[in-house]
């Protein structure tokens, strides 16, 4: 997987090949990076002023910006890609992009986690793109759930969450995309434009289409997933 | 389907969707290391450009 996302890198600042970087032994990650960032003035810096740290020498920023944005881009990358590992992968390369573009980064043009967002999703394309042209499932369901989870309750909302996951699945990419930002990760529809370069307008109705699969799909499971009782 | 059926199951749906806003996956600690990995690492080709760039030209 690593290998096909090194492929996507078609951008003249992705050309360099990181993939040594894991194994290298002088690395540690104790002292600055495992400590947490003293706040100013009572309230934690934002994205902007982190990553102008992180260029200045602070390491502790990266440790910070990685515990604010590294779930929120894992989070949407699994969503959209059903697949843990493919969602590691997209999620440790959208970061590394966000090392790298931390110099050139203009404060106040755009939000980080807009950029960060924009990042991921477009990964997350490439991804399903070459699989589509190779021998992977497009639309692989997602991987089972840990059978170990033994309550009952656990276990229906595992299951609800498994026939969300699966219903989005079955909708187009970019439908999938609009609803995961707009239902999951809570953005606003002109953010999501941003991200998804496209009109507000087309977000809206990706969305309301994707809605109104997605309610057709899950109609069909409601005994299944308790809500037949109403 | 009738109407009270469609507002029902987006009903449902909104509920699925606020469930799955509560159980958002965790990032997985193994990942975070290798998000600072490459953060230390491009730190410091960063740190060896600049140096480089600082250097006077003979």
């Amino acid at each position: 997987m690593a290998k096909n996302l090194a492929k996507s890198r078609d951008r003249a600042w992705d050309k360099t090949d990181f993939s040594g970087v894991l194994q290298r032994p002088d690395i540690s990650l104790g002292g600055a990076f495992s400590e947490g960032l003293p706040e100013v003035s009572g309230s934690p810096p934002d994205d902007d002023a982190l990553l102008a740290r992180l260029v200045a020498g602070d390491g502790r920023a990266a440790a910070v910006l990685t515990d604010r944005l590294g779930p929120r881009a894992y989070g949407v990358a699994l969503r959209v890609l059903g697949n843990p590992a493919e969602a590691e992968d997209v999620t440790q390369e959208a970061m590394l992009r966000l090392w790298r573009m931390a110099p050139d980064w203009q404060p106040g043009q755009a939000r980080v986690s807009t950029w960060l967002y924009r990042v991921v999703m477009n990964l997350c394309i490439d991804l399903k793109r070459r699989q589509r042209g190779g021998y992977l499932d497009l639309d692989a369901v997602p991987e089972p759930t840990d059978p170990a989870k033994g309550a009952p309750e656990q276990m229906q909302d595992d299951a609800r969450n498994d026939a969300l996951q699966a219903a989005l699945m079955q909708l187009p990419e970019r439908q999938r995309q609009a609803v995961i930002l707009r239902h999951l990760e809570e953005l606003a529809n002109p953010e999501i434009a941003t991200i998804m370069d496209i009109s507000v307008e087309a977000v809206e109705s990706l969305t309301a289409r994707g809605k109104r699969a997605l309610a057709g799909m899950l109609a069909k499971r409601r005994e299944e997933l308790g809500y037949d009782d109403g | 389907m009738t109407m009270a059926d469609t507002n029902e199951d987006l009903n449902q749906l909104d509920t699925l969707f606020a469930e799955a806003r509560h159980s958002r996956p965790d990032m997985p600690e193994s990942l975070r290391t290798r998000v600072l990995a490459d953060a230390m690492s491009v730190q410091a080709e960063q740190k060896g450009h600049g140096a480089m760039l600082q250097q006077p030209a003979r």
